[in-house]
């Protein structure tokens, strides 16, 4: 087997890197990652900023397991070019680096607000966790009454924000674009039952707003609504989502929309270069379309399943993954393909005030499902989207 | 082989991937936490048990622990007093 390259040291492409070495003791294995750290789970950093866990233990590799395990790691190195015809990646070193097989697993782009004040915080990384830590400690010093964040955003990483900022009793306005939580996806009950909890729970919402105007040159002093209200804080925690580079792909050759697109075997248009994770708009088979899922459990498992191609088990990809978080203490879960625009039907069966599921189906099949308030479902309708039932 | 299985409620998240690689051995509770099963079944339920498990089924109970985002099963040789997982 020629060398193997891989774009991005996060779970997908440590997971693939670990396979194939599994499978392969001699093959050179190099991963190219931005970061400079070792694997680490970013589903711990929430953990490790409410002070459940130590700093430490959100790692899941130590520098000295890439050398055990014979595979290079090149940290804090960008890839600037990638070269399929002639099969090399130029970093952002200089170093042309050549490939027989190449991994794409580099995930997707931040999306950031205008203006980086101290105190406007994001929460991609571990980097990104440490210096929230500080700000949070910071904002904790202050007086009771005067302990104020704002969360600008409506999906998952502005849940993080609110539940952290609930967890150190520090006032929360939440500000989003929509009328509500994940508006593109959930139903209007789905999201009022949401919002309610979230105002029992001691936060102020404020919808159908622009992206809020950052108050404070040098550190945020608040921010400034559309409106033109004015909500004071310390800490302006944002979350609204990611995207794929495209033009970067585009220019290479490969094809991308919202993500790489590759088939069920996880493969691009070029022969041996694929794409995992994140970053991956791959075809699901139990869905019948290509998804981007921005999941842990979908980019490990692309990265095991990768490296079984790869090694000579060309199987297709199937998982019907799953994504869970909360408000408070109420569950939320999202399952398979939830994409209110590619649903032909989707039906409402929990409508309770504490509670909401939505089943989402396309050409008579359920392909995906959103369970808040009443998780009881989830193993039923993880496999009946997975045929099993 | 005998393993002693334990999850840390508070670490997890309800991911479910350990449902998904192990269910005979890992189940979502309406807590939205994994409980341990020994073999599909549970006289009541646990977030700790002690398994009797053959090499297979321990290597995909390992896996299962493996694929937990926040760490939140670990896995003990019970003869040996070992932990499999997570490697120290």
């Amino acid at each position: 087997m020629e060398n193997i390259v891989i774009l991005g040291g996060g779970i997908a492409g440590i997971t693939a890197a670990d396979e194939i070495r599994k499978k392969n003791a001699g093959v050179a294995i190099t991963i190219i990652e931005q970061e400079h750290h070792p694997l680490y789970s970013r589903v711990l950093l929430p953990h490790y900023v409410k002070g459940k866990i130590p700093r430490e233990k959100v790692f899941l590799k130590t520098w000295e397991w890439y050398a055990n395990h014979n595979i290079e790691i090149m940290a804090g190195v960008r890839v600037e070019a990638i070269d399929i015809p002639n099969r090399f990646v130029r970093t952002s070193e200089g170093r042309e680096l050549p490939f027989g097989v190449l991994i794409l697993a580099g995930g997707g782009e931040l999306n950031v607000i205008g203006g980086e004040p101290r105190g406007v915080s994001y929460l991609r990384g571990i980097d990104d966790a440490d210096e929230l830590v500080g700000l949070l400690k910071e904002t904790l010093m202050r007086p009771e009454g005067d302990r104020r964040g704002v969360v600008y955003g409506s999906g998952f990483i502005a849940m993080e924000y609110i539940n952290i900022f609930k967890h150190f009793g520090i006032s929360c306005d939440v500000v989003m674009r929509g009328k509500g939580f994940w508006s593109s996806v959930l139903s209007d009950h789905s999201q009022s039952v949401l919002a309610k909890k979230l105002l029992d729970g001691g936060a102020l919402l404020h919808t159908n707003e622009a992206e809020p105007t950052i108050l404070g040159e040098r550190e945020v002093s608040g921010v400034k609504l559309s409106s033109g209200a004015e909500i004071a804080c310390s800490i302006l925690g944002v979350g609204i989502g990611m995207h794929a580079d495209q033009s970067f792909y585009r220019d290479c050759g490969i094809d991308i929309d919202r993500g790489i697109i590759v088939s069920e075997y996880l493969e691009t248009a070029h022969p041996l270069v694929y794409a995992i994770g994140d970053g991956a708009q791959f075809f699901d088979t139990n869905v019948a379309r290509h998804v981007v899922y921005g999941n842990w459990m979908n980019a490990q498992s692309q990265g095991r399943a990768v490296a079984k191609t790869i090694c000579g088990e060309r199987a297709p990809f199937n998982l019907v993954s799953s994504y869970a978080t909360h408000l408070f203490d109420m569950h939320i879960v999202f399952i398979g393909d939830v994409d209110r625009k590619a649903a032909d039907e989707i039906t409402q069966t929990v409508e309770a005030d504490s509670a909401s599921v939505e089943e989402f189906y396309r050409n008579g099949r359920i392909v995906g499902a959103v369970l808040i308030g009443d998780i009881s479902g989830r193993a039923t309708i993880t496999a009946r989207i997975a045929g099993r039932e | 082989m005998k393993l002693r299985i334990v999850v840390d409620p508070d670490l997890c998240i309800g991911a479910a991937s350990c449902v998904t690689i192990a269910p005979d051995t890992f189940v979502m509770n309406t807590e939205n936490k994994a409980e341990v099963l020994d073999h599909g079944v549970a006289d009541a339920p646990a977030y700790e048990r002690i398994v009797e498990a053959t090499e297979d089924e321990m290597q995909n109970i390992i896996l299962g622990a493996q694929s937990c985002p926040t760490l939140a099963i670990t896995i003990f040789d019970i003869d040996t007093g070992a932990q499999l997982y997570p490697t120290l």
